[in-house]
């Protein structure tokens, strides 16, 4: 069985020495894709067994050898459709065929800005470096191509797997991977399901939390920082034990209010770690910096918006929220080093409040409002409206984000400008929608 | 120095390399598991040696052998004990200085000869680097080798058999620590391979027995390197009840730790500011503690 966390899943590169190549990815892979696939698989050798996990059904697990001897990641015949005999029982089916399919209507969204020479005049050799899909420190499926001058960025562009947006006919699942809880939460609430609140602002508040120091994690990696990333995986342990307790057939609530008193205090080390010393700000402040005028005007929301100190937060408006005495919380730096305490501290607040939320937990179910719900997930608002004859699902703001971030990343170094890109938490599971 | 020296040094640069390699796994991982390390190692060594499609196949073989020989070379400069000098020479410390200087060379080569623009970058922050820590070195060893009046690091150890260099001349220590950290690549100066950003960088392209070469080299350098901050700061073999070899060998293993476990507390320092602070802080300050040396010297060590 393989190991699930929200906020890595995506591409997993796993070659082990002596078996046969694998890679862990969703098993939906949009056309555009392939090439990406066939370029970091071509030093392997033509056939590459791919084991292929569906996101949305944990459990499902099919394996199919590709045949990248004509340029183009095709499943076999005979793999894919159907399960292999590694694959745990219970697969169900989605393999690469359905990736296709998917991949055919699908269009990787992609943004490119060019900025002005390097301001120093030299004339330096342009080097282009491509990041990504499987880049550590991003969620897998974000490709970053660059154009450098020296080391400062003079051209960017950046590639998501998604379309613009989620319009169906058949109630659809959870679409990004990275925030499962919320979205699942919202298409619930917008088909008239009855729901408990109070639970299920405890399961997305955890989500968040777990969401924010996965990204914490990953921001720790790439800035080199051991300390960090060694805090912020012990601190995810913790956190990840209290999810399977929480997804557990019976909840046992006392163990999970102990589990998550505990992780508040573990959290609240890890926010007075992270401003001890203003190693943050030495590295990071002034970096990417977006005003609240800039952050307006782009349409940024979530917890980019809230670190330039706007107060966007769907949980403010919603009145289980305001019972258990939420405040959005708000940096005013603007900066990669305000997004990044920002994140940090509304992972702290998230356990506080999902520890509020099981405090007053009855077996109360409420009858959600439907046709429209916007939730406050992870990286800003996820909407799932509902009319007669279709679903409409969209993140809005999260392509906003790219663009900030592109924008950001111009004429910075390339270490910096990975930070920037890094500081927005870009999910390219919800890029465009 | 005996027929049988380059194989003593031979010996200690192994089995520093995996006492180092320990020391890291602790530090890093708060684990002690040396089967794992092992594994890892085998694991390496059974990749197959890549040969990718490299702008440069000689330069990049080389660069493993060429980082090796000067890890080796600047083993061989450390006083282990009063008994056993690799190359006990009157300018042993600018030897050890020049042994470090081939590292330049050698990751350059690595980064440049893969031709892959990560590697390149890699090469040139190397580069960048160098200039940042060059000169504290050599400062630093000027400040050092000052009371001593010699710049044999044997000379250097029995001048500290009272007072360690450390608690004498902490400014020149504070100089020293960054600039081995810097030269051993090894975070927060781990720019040319900067995991994460560069993906392994100048050394992305190896595998095999020429990754496994790399990252010998690197444990032997901070061997190396902790070696002889402890020769110069710490009294080298001086010490009480314990046999010298073995004082010197804990004393190196201490400074090891540190810098390991310091590395691990910051984040990586950006190329720009890594130079800013060289040229605008740590040479004048190297300037400063060469003068503090001196005065030292007059009143103290005449």
């Amino acid at each position: 069985m393989l190991g699930h966390d929200p906020q890595e899943l995506g591409f997993r590169p796993d070659f082990r020495a002596g078996e046969p190549s694998r890679l862990l990815l969703p098993s939906r892979i949009p056309r555009q894709m392939r090439p990406i696939l066939c370029d970091f698989l071509s030093p392997l050798g033509n056939r590459v067994q791919m084991r292929i996990e569906d996101i949305s059904m944990p459990g499902s697990v099919d394996v199919a050898t590709l045949d990248l001897s004509n340029g183009s990641a095709r499943p076999e015949q005979n793999d894919s459709n159907g399960p292999h005999a590694d694959g745990p029982s219970g697969s169900h089916g989605h393999g690469q065929s359905d990736g296709n399919e998917h991949g055919e209507d699908g269009m990787d969204d992609m943004m490119a800005i060019v900025g002005e020479p390097s301001p120093d005049g030299l004339i330096m050799e342009r080097l282009r470096i491509r990041y990504g899909p499987f880049g550590v420190p991003f969620p897998g499926g974000l490709l970053v191509d660059a154009s450098l001058d020296g080391e400062a960025v003079r051209e960017v562009r950046i590639d998501a797997l998604e379309g613009p947006e989620v319009v169906s006919t058949e109630r659809p699942g959870s679409p990004d991977p990275l925030a499962p809880v919320a979205w699942r939460m919202a298409i619930d609430m917008a088909h008239d399901q009855s729901v408990n609140e109070l639970d299920c602002l405890a399961r997305i508040e955890l989500e968040r939390a777990l969401s924010h120091l996965a990204w914490l994690r990953s921001l720790s990696r790439l800035l080199g920082w051991r300390r960090m990333t060694r805090q912020a995986g012990v601190v995810l342990d913790g956190l990840n034990a209290i999810r399977h307790e929480m997804n557990a057939a019976a909840v046992d609530h006392e163990s999970v209010e102990t589990l998550l008193h505990g992780a508040a205090s573990s959290i609240s080390r890890l926010v007075a770690s992270l401003t001890k010393g203003r190693l943050l700000d030495w590295r990071l402040a002034g970096r990417g910096v977006v005003s609240a005028g800039a952050a307006e005007e782009a349409g940024l929301g979530g917890p980019n918006a809230r670190a330039s100190g706007l107060r966007k937060d769907q949980r403010s408006g919603c009145p289980v929220y305001r019972r258990i005495g939420f405040e959005p919380l708000l940096e005013q730096g603007g900066d990669a080093a305000a997004r990044t305490l920002l994140r940090a501290r509304e992972a702290s607040q998230s356990i506080d409040l999902a520890r509020r939320a099981l405090l007053r937990l009855t077996g109360e179910t409420g009858i959600s409002p439907g046709e429209r719900v916007a939730v406050e997930g992870p990286r800003g608002a996820l909407v799932a409206e509902t009319g007669r004859t279709h679903w409409k699902l969209e993140a809005p703001g999260a392509s906003c984000a790219r663009r900030v971030a592109v924008e950001s990343m111009i004429g910075e170094s390339w270490q910096d400008a990975l930070a920037i890109l890094a500081s927005f938490d870009l999910s390219p599971w919800a890029e465009g929608r | 120095m005996s027929n049988w020296t380059p194989f003593a040094i031979v010996g200690v640069a192994l089995v520093g390399a995996a006492i180092a390699s320990l020391i890291e796994q602790i530090v890093t991982e708060r684990r002690l598991a040396p089967a794992a390390l092992v594994r890892s190692g085998v694991e390496t060594l059974r990749h197959p040696l890549s040969r990718p499609d490299v702008r440069d196949a000689w330069l990049f073989h080389l660069a493993p052998f060429l980082l090796v020989m000067a890890a080796f070379t600047a083993v061989a400069f450390v006083p282990w004990t009063s008994g056993f000098r690799g190359i006990d020479l009157s300018a042993g410390l600018i030897g050890f200085a020049a042994a470090l200087t081939y590292v330049t060379p050698a990751v350059f080569m690595a980064g440049w000869g893969s031709g892959r623009a990560e590697g390149v970058l890699g090469g040139f922050r190397w580069l960048a680097l160098m200039l940042a820590y060059a000169m504290p070195i050599a400062m630093v060893t000027t400040a050092v080798a000052a009371p001593a009046g010699s710049l044999r690091p044997s000379d250097i150890v029995e001048v500290q058999h009272t007072v360690p260099m450390a608690l004498v001349q902490p400014l020149a220590l504070g100089l020293w620590l960054p600039a081995v950290l810097a030269v051993c690549f090894l975070p927060p100066f781990d720019l040319p391979q900067a995991e994460g950003e560069l993906n392994g960088g100048a050394f992305s392209e190896y595998r095999g027995f020429d990754a496994a070469l790399i990252a010998f080299a690197q444990k032997v350098l901070l061997v190396a390197a902790s070696g002889m901050t402890a020769a110069m700061f710490f009294g080298g073999w001086n010490g009480p009840v314990l046999p010298p070899g073995l004082w010197m060998a804990l004393k190196t293993a201490v400074v090891a730790a540190f810098l390991l476990w310091v590395g691990g507390r910051v984040p990586r320092f950006q190329t720009d500011r890594v130079l800013s602070i060289a040229w605008k802080l740590a040479n004048p300050l190297a300037l400063l503690a060469i003068v503090v040396s001196g005065l030292l010297t007059l009143l103290f060590y005449r």
